[in-house]
């Protein structure tokens, strides 16, 4: 029964309903538009941070005292080095630093760039950059977050920060990260290693923690035992951790958005409900037109339910096409907000497109399931209203 | 081809505002064959043919179409009974009236699931019987009554079926109009259908190829 | 507990369940009704409603066992991509076995798909009768259905929520069996014997079909289901993973392996469905459908075929077997 001849004639009713169907297509699209605009947003983030994640090492490896971190002493990456498998191994120094007056926070980052990897990795994300003047003086760059901040404040060349000793040390604005970068780097600060112990209140001969890098998966279930042998007082913190950690977070958040989205469209469905059982004389007509001419009341169903789910699928796809414009060429202003939810330093996120087909076709699915069934019991009662009393 | 027996339609069953709009009815309509079913209004004879067009279910009794106990019938053999072999003619001629001519005739074929080549056909060689192919894309508000009603014949004969049901076909119609109404009802019957047609236009009375004429009253089958 | 349920495929399989088992559960109760009170020799006004009331209870049994059946490819898709956060696992194996509710719910889900295409079949057979001869029994049909969907409705809840997102699961080579214990092939049969009964069933259903003997065909089917679900894990799966060490059913699924795993045990399944429905048609409505003896042998030989082309495929291009 539903072929070419079927599916035309199909859109000719939609058009000729076309006032009926216009308010419910509109409610719908806004629905699936903020919805789609929230699951683009969190998919973005998310894919940006699990890119950042892939990029670090594979194992953090903490000091541990009394359940809380604790500088880590340097002489330990000796102690782990020539552990089997490693092929880098380096210390890091990094730590969150208070303006006392604002109380906003920065992360200070140290880079150690006496280390040859660490170089050849600044050098790659800043081209060009003179390291030789970055090392001559007390030199730091900053994310965007940050230098929004200083300029707020009128720092427009250097910052003094307070040390836990009470001194005051000056660090000159050297540059500001890439703008791409936002997402991680907004509100840090990249500066000389023994510059940041200072600042952060570090022995010189410790540091925040030490990653490594063990190319060869199958060595890492081994790699664990072999450094707690080593030190028993540590935490080992597993890129994979970090990755479910992160996927699990933002999942967590974009089910919740799920659930809110949820209890609209049960009133959606209402209103679809009501909107599709008012059945008017001339409806009831029609219908009883095409069962005069030989339309059973299957046919009669399926050609209502159809009916509906153009508009519904329609609407669906305008939603989609609405909500990529709104996040990915206009960055979501005000959406973008509620999630990323940091009110240490206003963000100014460009969003990367990226898309998850399957997450786009749960969505469809979920979103079909309820305006189908929502239809069914008008589509019913018109298909079975009375053929010769709808007639005179 | 048509058998009624002892048929009895009563609205309201068992209510205050119990209504017995047929009473008792017993009558054959053989193949080929005209009959007319005269009767003022509100005597039952639109009710009669609803019944035997199978959109109306009797309280009681047989109706027996083209071998078929179509009482009885469950919705999907009711439904391809009322496509193949029921041709319904209304006496405000029911179109769609922001559909086109070819788009309402067509109609009853859209779920047969036949292509759309063999759909024109159909829809063609039908208009062309009743005369009024030269309208196909005209949209049927802006029809006159007599395009409409050949509308409205050529939407029942696109199936071929082997009956036809006419209810008041001449009411809405001017005597020019219904003459042109009775030589389509003439060709019709050349082509070997059977036609049923309710009316209480004494312009049926005296036509040759009236076989029968029944007449009811009040529900009941009279002379 | 929460962290699983909130994650965004599972909140859809969820909300989407719940529907279906309330519109089942109201469709399968206002049916009772309708039981009750059918008398299709009656031509009263109200019969007549009656069986337009049942078109209703009909098209939405209808409506929610479609979608039923959308959704158990959805729920191996989201098992799957559950691996993503669940420690541990590197694909549904992993996932499936984090609790103990995890295998008997996919094995129940399975088992309502079973029965909900049975009802389809009475169903369409009900309605394109003449009078309507088995609305007796698919309407008590659909009430066992609901009882089962609502058992599954349960355990999917209790599954869920007892996944935990800290604890680590066991990875598909310490469940199957690889990693040293015990022998994992039932009877303990090794894998020749295995294989050999694979084929000698397979023919045995083919012979079941051409005879068109529903209990043959029944008993065959369930054996070819149980040796085959065996034969894919530990041989044939394999050659599709072109490891001896990597015995897995689920990892097949995965976008990997180009989702043949979805094509072997839907073709599994369909077979299955299609040897065992005669014999429950015969006992429910005392009716058999010759073509479906014969759809049977389609569904199983592409399954076959399918698991013999990895092996031959792999001997063909290294000229050796694993």
């Amino acid at each position: 029964m539903i072929n070419k001849t079927f599916l035309s004639f199909l859109f000719l009713l939609v058009y000729q309903h076309r006032i009926k169907h216009i308010s419910i297509f509109l409610i719908s699209t806004l629905l699936i538009t903020i919805l789609v605009s929230v699951m683009f947003i969190s998919t973005s983030i998310k894919h940006q941070l699990l890119s950042f994640v892939d990029s670090q090492s594979d194992f953090v490896v903490q000091k541990v005292r009394a359940g809380n971190r604790d500088d880590i002493p340097n002489e330990w990456i000796d102690d782990f080095r020539n552990i089997r498998g490693i092929s880098h191994i380096q210390p890091r120094v990094y730590g969150e630093y208070y303006h006392l007056a604002s109380d906003y926070k920065f992360t200070i980052v140290g880079i150690d760039l006496f280390d040859e990897y660490t170089s050849l990795q600044i050098k790659k994300v800043f081209d060009g950059i003179d390291i030789e003047k970055f090392m001559s003086e007390d030199y730091m760059i900053i994310g965007n977050g940050v230098k929004d901040f200083f300029d707020k404040n009128y720092y427009k060349e250097y910052y003094n920060f307070l040390t836990p000793q009470l001194d005051i040390q000056r660090v000159m604005i050297f540059d500001t990260m890439p703008k791409n970068s936002d997402i991680i780097s907004n509100d840090l600060i990249l500066m000389d290693i023994d510059l940041a112990k200072r600042i952060l209140g570090i022995d010189k001969d410790k540091s925040t923690d030490i990653v490594l890098n063990v190319p060869n998966d199958t060595e890492w279930i081994n790699l664990k035992v072999e450094l707690i042998d080593k030190h028993h007082n540590i935490k080992i913190i597993t890129k994979e951790d970090l990755q479910k950690s992160y996927t699990n977070l933002y999942n967590y958040k974009s089910g919740f958005f799920l659930i809110v989205f949820m209890i609209l469209l049960l009133t959606f469905c209402l209103v679809l409900y009501q909107r599709y059982s008012m059945i008017n004389s001339s409806d009831k007509k029609e219908i009883a037109i095409f069962r005069a001419t030989g339309w059973s009341i299957k046919a009669i169903i399926v050609l209502k339910v159809f009916e509906s789910s153009i508009v519904g699928i329609f609407s669906f796809l305008l939603g989609v096409i609405i909500a990529y414009i709104f996040v990915f060429v206009f960055d979501a202003p005000l959406l973008a907000d509620i999630f990323l939810g940091s009110h240490n330093i206003g963000y100014d996120i460009s969003f990367v497109p990226y898309i998850e087909f399957s997450m786009l076709f749960s969505l469809f699915m979920f979103f079909m399931i309820f305006f189908i069934a929502s239809v069914l019991i008008p589509a019913w009662k018109i298909a079975t209203s009375d053929i010769d009393g709808s007639l005179r | 081809m048509i058998k009624i027996k002892a048929l009895n339609k009563i609205y309201n069953v068992g209510q205050k505002n119990e209504f017995v709009a047929l009473r008792n009815i017993n009558f054959e309509v053989l193949p080929n064959t005209v009959v007319v079913l005269k009767g003022v209004s509100g005597s039952g004879k639109s009710t009669l043919l609803s019944i035997i067009g199978g959109m109306n279910k009797p309280t009681s009794g047989e109706v027996i179409v083209e071998d078929k106990y179509i009482a009885k019938l469950p919705d999907l053999h009711l439904s391809n009974f009322r496509a193949s072999s029921i041709g319904f003619v209304f006496q405000s001629f029911h179109l769609i009236n922001d559909l086109s001519v070819f788009d309402n005739i067509s109609i009853p074929l859209i779920p047969l699931g036949l292509s759309a080549k063999e759909i024109e056909e159909k829809v063609n060689y039908a208009m062309q019987i009743c005369n009024i192919a030269h309208k196909s894309m005209e949209i049927s508000k802006n029809l006159s009554g007599g395009e409409k009603q050949r509308v409205a014949i050529a939407r029942a004969l696109v199936n071929n079926p082997n009956i036809i049901l006419l209810d008041e076909p001449t009411a809405n119609l001017d005597s020019a109009n219904s003459k042109n109404l009775v030589e389509i009802l003439s060709n019709l019957k050349k082509l070997g259908k059977t036609i049923v047609i309710s009316t209480h236009d004494s312009l049926f009375d005296e036509l040759d190829f009236v076989e029968k004429i029944i007449y009811i009253k009040d529900g009941d089958i009279s002379g | 507990m929460g962290d699983i349920l909130l994650q965004q495929n599972v909140i859809i399989l969820v909300v989407a369940g719940f529907l279906i088992l309330l519109m089942q559960g109201l469709a399968s109760f206002f049916g009772i009704y309708i039981y009750k009170k059918w008398d299709f020799s009656s031509t009263s006004a109200f019969q007549y409603t009656l069986e337009k009331k049942s078109y209703l209870i009909v098209l939405i049994l209808f409506f929610s066992l479609i979608a039923k059946i959308i959704l158990l490819p959805y729920f191996a898709f989201t098992i799957d991509s559950l691996s993503d956060v669940v420690h541990g696992a590197m694909c549904a194996a992993g996932v499936v076995g984090a609790n103990e509710y995890g295998n008997f719910l996919l094995g129940l889900k399975i088992f309502i798909i079973f029965i909900v295409g049975i009802w389809l079949i009475v169903n369409k057979l009900d309605i394109t009768a003449y009078d309507y001869p088995y609305i007796k029994t698919k309407l008590i049909l659909a009430i066992v259905i609901f009882a089962f969907i609502f058992i599954e409705f349960v355990l999917e809840i209790l599954y869920f929520t007892h996944i935990s997102t800290d604890v680590p699961v066991q990875c598909c080579s310490v469940i199957f069996g690889v990693s040293g214990s015990s022998d994992p092939l039932p009877f303990g049969i090794n894998t020749q014997t295995l294989l050999i009964l694979f084929y000698s069933i397979y023919i045995l259903v083919l012979i079941a079909n051409i005879q068109k003997n529903p209990l043959f065909s029944f008993l065959s089917t369930i054996l070819l289901f149980y040796f085959g679900y065996y034969a894919v894990t530990y041989f044939f799966g394999t050659y599709i993973y072109q490891l001896p060490t990597h015995i897995c059913p689920f990892c097949m699924l995965q976008s990997d392996y180009y989702f043949v795993g979805y094509l072997i045990w839907g073709s599994l399944f369909l077979g299955s469905f299609f040897g065992i429905v005669n014999l429950a048609l015969k006992l429910l409505i005392k009716q058999t459908i010759q073509k479906y003896f014969l759809y049977s042998t389609f569904f199983n030989t592409i399954f076959v075929i399918i698991c013999t082309s990895y092996v031959v495929g792999y001997y063909l291009v290294n000229g050796v077997f694993l």
